[in-house]
């Protein structure tokens, strides 16, 4: 038997593993077109955060002042917090791109 | 395990006080911080404060006695640890003492109430080639813990200064300078609220980085933390670059 049939093989093995178990446990395998289309979004998706919250949203070209209006109230987010992209400061007017994390810098606590 | 040989661990009100029981357990009964024929430990903790403990504070802070909270401290501390060789500084830090008593190779702790002290200590430490400062604060329900790593004169991770405005240009609020009229700690705590969860959230977060530095494993700058929210966040080195 070559190693294409021994994997072939191994393959068909597992498939029937994996069928007879599911039956005998009455599991739903997970739609995997789902799972994918899920994944392909979040890929899209913009992360915003400020001190311990973080949010995963569709915002990919809204402008940093728009983004800061719609956080501001849930999370408290003065307006001096400045804005950074990978660390590096960005104006209002900058348009977030697909993928890419905008923080709203909080400040330090000052006790201890 | 990176077993430092002086831990400093600067303030020992609410935070502080907290860190301090926690990393001397965790050195008094580390293997790996297990010494020599003398039967001490191999790293030193020496403890830095000003400050007097105030009876007002006797929510959220650990002492037997009123005195300067150093030396009470390490009067409590030896007794339940006696392998770990405590050092005393009952003394505020300033610019005259900055220099003495943060040094090469040491592990500083940072534990305190106002950003100028902040400040200039971590100015002290951008100066040397080996250092790691793990600095935390708290306000009424949330705060943060920073951490900054030098190693052959490269900054491992960012100064505590880089992305934090408000302690880099901070002035006149450091209890130790000369002409300043501290606020005490008692008229503190009736104007702006303390939550000892909040102060024990912060200790517990230094402890753990300071955990993952000696194993090698630190991979973030920072760690904000919210105790109504019970939310917790590490920023990358990713998101906060060198």
């Amino acid at each position: 038997m070559t190693n294409q049939q021994n994997q072939q093989q191994t393959t068909e093995n597992t498939t029937e593993q994996t069928s007879g178990s599911s039956n005998a446990n009455s599991l739903e395998l997970p739609d995997v077109e789902s799972v994918l289309a899920e994944a392909e979004a979040a890929v899209g998706q913009c992360c915003v955060m400020h001190g311990s919250f973080v949010q995963y949203a569709n915002i990919a070209g809204q402008k940093v002042s728009e983004i800061r209006s719609t956080f501001r109230s849930g999370w408290s987010i003065s307006d001096k917090a400045k804005a950074l992209v990978r660390g590096k400061e960005v104006d209002e007017n900058y348009q977030l791109l697909q993928g890419e994390t905008l923080e709203f810098a909080k400040q330090s606590g000052v006790k201890g | 395990m990176k077993t430092p040989t002086k831990i400093k661990i600067i303030g020992l009100g609410g935070i502080g006080g907290v860190l301090a029981n926690s990393i001397s357990r965790f050195i008094g009964n580390h293997p790996d911080y297990d010494a020599n024929s003398t039967g001490s430990t191999v790293c030193d903790i020496v403890l830095i404060d000003g400050d007097r403990f105030e009876t007002g504070n006797i929510d959220r802070q650990d002492f037997e006695n009123i005195s300067n909270k150093a030396q009470e401290k390490v009067r409590m501390l030896s007794k339940k640890h006696p392998r770990v060789l405590f050092e005393c500084v009952p003394e505020y830090i300033t610019e005259d003492n900055v220099i003495m008593n943060i040094r090469e190779n040491d592990v500083v702790l940072m534990c305190v109430d106002n950003h100028s002290t902040r400040r200039l200590v971590a100015e002290r430490c951008e100066e040397l080639d080996n250092i790691v400062l793990i600095s935390g604060g708290n306000d009424e329900i949330d705060g943060n813990v920073q951490i900054h790593i030098k190693e052959g004169g490269f900054d491992i991770t960012p100064s505590i200064l880089k992305y934090h405005p408000e302690i880099a240009e901070a002035e006149g609020d450091n209890p130790g300078e000369e002409d300043l009229e501290r606020e005490g700690c008692e008229q503190q705590m009736n104007t702006t609220p303390q939550i000892i969860q909040a102060n024990e959230m912060a200790a517990n977060l230094m402890s753990l980085t300071f955990r993952n530095w000696a194993n090698g494993n630190v991979d973030y700058s920072e760690i904000y933390f919210d105790i109504d929210n019970v939310s917790m966040l590490k920023y990358s080195l990713e998101m906060r670059p060198v």
